[in-house]
């Protein structure tokens, strides 16, 4: 098993070099930089009418590296430029895959420096596990009861198959797994945010601005307060789609000879379906973790910015605008690791769970 | 490669209930346009046919929104003749669509028409001339419409709509007015008889807009998909037919994009590129092909070592014929139930990056809409549940098409 784990992990690093390389080529390939003094968050000084100078947007760039070529550096068997010039043919050939933009970066990884923002000057880290505790609350949070929800309901209206309450049930699954989150979450703020309607929950933010002032208790319920409606939008979705596999699951559970077998003895329909059905109906659900991991990380974009929560998805978001690529690269490389992270742990409860499945 | 990886990666993902051949039952696919058989299964199932109406519903009223909704009339005659005037205005784009569903209506009657016992024709000779037609009607489209003359000088027919002025007959659209007339009178009314969604801040009719903008959620699910497929059914059918290094190259490049959070990548190119809608189809198209080829993959799998695949291997035939016209066929069931639900989740994206105002901000799609209107979403209630409503219920109604699809097309997956 630990061999298992082990070679899944490092089969996962040249995924995530592959995964780093494509969001380093798509970020930087396209046009404008954060030198652009068109962009919001610009890292270069503007002189008193906002204009720039080239010369002061070629410096900076020189300084963030940003001149250099992306993968490799072809430049170095050009015997015009003298940084080169003395090497010999090895010197030249390490240089070629060490003197670029991508090898620099992937080098500072490596010793877990991963730099400073571009805007705030801030190191990357600390901005990034501000932002992953903020998201981490929500995810676990509504994972949570992704699953506390979602397979009672599919294994309930697996039992009840063919009735009207498996269909209301499938058909109230099916509506909500067609809504649009971005959607909701306005209705949301509409009708249960102040407005012309119900002003029941804080529209915004992740607590009051006077929350700083409050008792430990007071504290806690406010925050709370703040979460239920992004923790609905990040929720209904998830629910619609685990509680169909959840159902399914159990269908096919609840059709093998073994079922058969415990109804035959005359244990009660309750025991048959908590203690045999139930268990084997898990497996797929649990493969289910893995891919939505991505999903909920992606989806928070748009809740995140609605509610103005300061998570990862915000973080990425604002990063983008202002080209901010040490933050970009920070982010990406952290969300896919966990992604990875979580196909690799899914496949390992899967093989804990499942002792048909062996590791061969 | 261990159990549990090698379930996922072949897309068979047990709780779909497409789990790999089941006790005694022969695995043979359920081909692709299967005769009549197919679309009687589809028929039956009622839920799925209403989406499949709705859709046809949403399609026509892509193709004729002038017709539908814009301040020209149709028919306007004041003393010298009968005149159109609606075709004044019309631009490529109104014909590019109007010539697409004409074309898919004249389609339609005509095969219709072939297959009618009386027609007396083989199969065969049926297709060729269907596809004769196609390829008529398409070219006819494409050239007309690039001819298309694009007319500035407009006659303004809103005071015929206004009362103000009277005409002999003047028939308007059912919803009388332009998607941007920018009145900048009766801003933010609430739905009433006139305006039954309401009007946005400079007092431009939400139906009418909305009208107008159904072409741009149609036009992104196609393409995005279309690209997706391209790409999809290609890398998957080569992984799973060849085998060996290929498919270890396909399946880290497929695991490298399911890593990638898709929201996130498509927010990544867009905030690059110059916004046009373009990109935003292509770009949806490309990164939401794992899906697609990992399922070809399992079914090239599934299909490459079967006898009818040996036997055209033994006829000689080349391994290109062999994928395209011997396993493909066998193959795209689940493929096109996936696209199905594909198309669902390409409109869910763009509306989304057209939420978050990333994306052509000439495009009006419904997204853009939501956009638009967001400063004033406390102030009127109709702002943000129409637009949404129709982004909802076009979902609904793909994924609708594609359950029943899957139901049709595979009825041994029926529960």
């Amino acid at each position: 098993m630990l061999r298992y784990i082990l070679k899944r992990l490092l089969i996962a690093i040249p995924t995530l070099v592959g995964i780093t390389i494509v969001t380093f080529c798509i970020i930087q390939l396209a046009p404008g930089d954060p030198t652009d003094k068109s962009e919001k968050g610009s890292i270069v000084a503007t002189t008193f009418s906002g204009q720039v100078t080239r010369e002061v947007a070629e410096q900076t760039r020189r300084l963030y590296g940003l001149d250099k070529p992306l993968l490799f550096n072809l430049h170095v068997w050009d015997d015009e430029r003298p940084e080169y010039r003395d090497r010999g043919f090895f010197g030249r050939l390490g240089a070629m895959f060490s003197d670029a933009q991508y090898p620099i970066w992937l080098g500072r990884i490596v010793t877990w420096d991963f730099g400073s923002s571009y805007q705030d000057h801030r190191p990357v880290t600390v901005k990034v596990w501000e932002a992953f505790k903020v998201s981490l609350l929500f995810q676990v949070v509504s994972i949570v009861l992704i699953y506390i929800i979602a397979v009672p309901l599919g294994v309930f209206s697996a039992i009840k198959r063919g009735t009207g309450i498996d269909s209301a049930i499938s058909l109230f699954v099916f509506f909500l797994y067609s809504l649009p989150n971005f959607w909701v979450a306005t209705l949301l703020i509409v009708f249960f945010a102040g407005g012309e309607f119900l002003d029941i929950f804080p529209p915004q933010d992740l607590s009051s601005s006077h929350a700083a002032g409050l008792g430990g208790a007071a504290r806690f319920f406010d925050r709370l307060w703040h979460m239920v409606l992004p923790v609905f939008c990040l929720t209904y979705g998830g629910l619609a789609s685990l509680s169909r596999y959840a159902r399914s699951g159990m269908l096919e559970v609840i059709r093998q000879d073994y079922i058969l077998t415990a109804r035959a003895k005359g244990l009660s329909e309750t025991q048959v379906v908590v203690k045999h059905a139930f268990r084997n109906s898990v497996l797929p659900i649990i493969t289910l973790l893995a891919t939505l991991l991505p999903a909920l990380i992606g989806g928070s974009v748009i809740v995140e910015t609605i509610f103005n929560i300061p998570g990862m998805g915000r973080l990425l978001y604002d990063s983008f605008l202002a080209r901010d690529y040490p933050v970009i690269m920070a982010v990406a490389f952290f969300s896919s690791g966990l992604v990875l992270l979580g196909m690799i742990l899914s496949d390992v409860l899967y093989l804990i769970v499942d002792p048909r499945i062996s590791l061969e | 490669m261990s159990e549990a990886e090698k379930r996922r990666s072949e897309g068979t993902n047990r709780a779909d209930g497409a789990a790999g051949p089941r006790g005694g039952v022969d695995p043979d696919p359920v081909a692709i346009g299967g005769g009549p058989s197919t679309w009687n299964r589809f028929r039956s199932q009622k839920p799925p046919m209403a989406g499949l109406i709705l859709l046809v519903l949403l399609f026509v009223t892509a193709a004729l929104a002038p017709f539908l909704a814009g301040n020209r009339p149709i028919l306007f005659a004041d003393g010298e003749g009968l005149e159109l005037p609606v075709f004044e205005a019309f631009t490529q784009e109104d014909f590019f669509w109007f010539g697409s569903l004409t074309g898919a209506i004249l389609l339609f009657t005509v095969s219709k028409l072939l297959s009618r016992k009386g027609a007396g024709l083989s199969k065969e000779s049926r297709r060729k001339i269907l596809a004769a037609l196609f390829g008529l009607l398409t070219t006819a489209v494409v050239v007309i419409g690039f001819m298309w003359p694009d007319r500035l000088i407009r006659d303004d027919y809103t005071p015929y709509r206004d009362g103000v002025r009277e005409a002999a007959l003047c028939v308007f659209p059912p919803v009388s007015f332009a998607p941007s007339e920018v009145p900048l009178t009766n801003t933010l009314d609430a739905p009433s008889l006139t305006h039954i969604f309401g009007t946005d801040r400079q007092g431009d009719d939400i139906f009418s807009r909305m009208i107008h903008g159904t072409r741009i959620s149609l036009l992104v699910a196609f393409t995005a998909i279309l690209v997706c497929l391209a790409i999809g059914i290609a890398l998957g059918a080569a992984a799973g037919y060849f085998g060996g290094w290929v498919d270890v190259l396909v399946l880290r490049l497929i695991e490298v994009m399911t890593c990638f959070p898709a929201f996130f990548a498509v927010l990544a190119v867009l905030a690059f590129l110059p916004p046009r809608i373009v990109w935003v189809m292509l770009i949806i198209g490309l990164l939401r092909w794992p899906g697609v080829a990992r399922l070809t993959r399992g079914e090239f799998l599934r299909l490459r070592d079967r006898e009818f695949v040996t036997a055209a291997r033994a006829m000689g035939f080349t391994d290109r014929r062999i994928m395209a016209r011997h396993i493909l066929p066998n193959a795209l069931a689940p493929v096109i139930v996936s696209a199905t639900f594909g198309m669902a989740g390409a409109i869910l994206i763009e509306s989304g990056l057209s939420f978050l105002g990333i994306g052509p901000a000439n495009c009006q799609s419904w997204g853009r809409l939501l956009s638009e209107f967001r400063p004033y979403f406390d102030m009127a209630w109709w702002l943000s549940v129409f637009p949404g409503a129709g982004i909802f219920f076009t979902v609904v109604a793909l994924n609708l098409v594609g359950e029943g699809l899957r139901d049709a097309l595979d009825p041994r997956l029926k529960k």
